[in-house]
């Protein structure tokens, strides 16, 4: 007769055993170089037949094996700036990452789990267009004084301690002020 | 052979141990996650960070809206680390973090992934049994509090903690965490004003050190498969790889803003260490 002990011993050998093909280093599919994908490929469709048992935990508890820490900190990276336009259409920095003379909402921007949803690899993350669209909404309504708020990334080149602008800005996203409505200026 | 090895294998997960290296995973790590939490309230980021445009930034579904989330996740982490109702208080605190993690994916890094394994595994251990109002509650209705525990709960996180090093030094696939990159990569990322802690000329005095640096970095993830060696022989060299664990997640804390996530696998390190080493063990149970 089987004891509790041989199955449980046999479930956690089942849940390692999924664990392990689950983390199997795979590239993602639009990452992997055309001469892998010879054998990449299979082993994927594999994997993800293989998995099929188990596949919903990966969806309801969003689980995965695979894991990337602090993947690819590379040379090519990015700085961000927010600005504001004052009535006379000249643009002013109100935030701009590492630099403490322009740090406005600093404390929210930069806290650890708010910086992952507008920090970019190669591209934006997809939380990004919906981060900028609510940050410049926000500015503008701190800032009555403004008529319209910019969200950009400044390509940087990192080396040695320093990092170099490169002029090129990718992903800008601007938010003009709205016209008053005629009811909100007032009696005639 | 099979046969014996399955027998073994058997009689390795059916052991028993002090309950103290649980406890201390308990408390220490519900604690880090805690105060994490608390500090998205401090921000005020709960309600902009998972909630869907035009309110917030969110842009995933999940079965808690925000405020529920983060209570219900609050909640059980302080039960959790004080050892109150631990079992349903882990299963609150994983259903939290999953609420979190389909409304802003890119909001978590992965220590929070890493939370919603580590506390399934310790609701089904018992980590209660030491330094928990469980086991105080226990011990005043005249039930019996176990000085000894399963232990392959904590086997078990001690491979979870290990393959999350190895995963992710194999998951490094750029180029500057290698020698063809120059092992520039802990330069970049102390460089980088996203990440950085500090303005980054500091970096440029001591980048040998950060190439040194990176190549060990790489040497300690892609070698964690040799700690489960060592610490099965009992070599003491193993000490070796929990130094460079604990410098490499030390380093991120004070160089970058990564937030609880060193803390966090910092409070996992007592699995790695036999349960004699933590004080109450019993010497001769500490191998295989």
């Amino acid at each position: 007769m089987v004891r509790w002990p041989e199955i449980r011993a046999g479930l956690i050998a089942v849940a390692i055993g999924f664990g392990l093909i689950d983390g199997c280093p795979l590239p993602t599919p639009q990452g992997t170089p055309a001469w892998e994908r010879g054998f990449v490929e299979p082993i994927r469709r594999v994997r993800d037949v293989v998995e099929t048992p188990v596949r919903w935990m990966r969806g309801v508890f969003a689980v995965t094996q695979q894991w990337s820490l602090y993947q690819a900190p590379v040379a090519h990276r990015y700085r961000m700036w927010i600005e504001g336009q004052a009535q006379d259409r000249t643009w002013h920095v109100l935030y701009l990452a590492g630099d403490p003379d322009h740090a406005e909402d600093a404390a929210l921007l930069e806290h650890p789990r708010v910086w992952g949803v507008w920090d970019p690899t190669n591209t934006p993350t997809i939380e990004y267009t919906a981060f900028a669209a609510w940050e410049t909404a926000r500015v503008l309504a701190a800032h009555p004084e403004l008529t319209a708020v910019r969200i950009k990334m400044e390509a940087i080149e990192i080396g040695k301690g320093v990092y170099t602008p490169t002029g090129q800005f990718d992903w800008p996203y601007l938010r003009r002020r709205m016209p008053a409505p005629p009811s909100a200026l007032g009696p005639r | 052979m099979i046969r014996r090895a399955w027998h073994a294998w058997v009689a390795w997960l059916d052991r028993r141990e002090s309950p103290t290296a649980l406890a201390l995973v308990r408390i220490l790590f519900a604690g880090v996650l805690l105060v994490d939490y608390l500090d998205l309230w401090r921000a005020g980021a709960i309600v902009p960070l998972f909630t869907r445009p035009p309110i917030g930034f969110a842009i995933g579904e999940a079965w808690l809206s925000a405020t529920a989330a983060w209570a219900l996740g609050a909640a059980s982490l302080a039960l959790v680390m004080i050892g109150a109702a631990t079992r349903v208080a882990c299963i609150g605190a994983m259903l939290s973090l999953a609420a979190f993690s389909h409304l802003t994916p890119d909001a978590e890094s992965g220590l929070h992934m890493l939370a919603r394994v580590v506390f399934v595994i310790l609701a089904l251990s018992r980590c209660n049994a030491r330094w928990s109002v469980d086991a105080w509650l226990w011990r005043r209705l005249g039930r019996d509090v176990p000085a000894e525990i399963p232990a392959w709960p904590r086997y078990l996180l001690l491979l979870q903690l290990v393959w999350v090093y190895f995963s992710g030094g194999m998951n490094k696939s750029a180029g500057a965490w290698g020698p063809f990159g120059g092992f520039t990569a802990l330069a970049n990322a102390l460089s980088d004003p996203h990440a950085a802690r500090f303005a980054p000329a500091w970096v440029g005095v001591i980048y040998p050190l950060t190439r040194i640096a990176t190549a060990l970095t790489m040497a300690f993830e892609l070698g964690a498969p040799l700690f489960l060696l060592a610490y099965y022989k009992g070599w003491r060299v193993r000490w070796v790889w929990i130094g460079l664990g604990v410098m490499f997640e030390l380093g991120i804390a004070v160089g970058l803003r990564l937030g609880s996530f060193p803390y966090g696998m910092l409070a996992l390190y007592p699995v790695l260490l036999y349960p004699s080493e933590l004080g109450r063990g019993r010497p001769a149970a500490d191998r295989t």
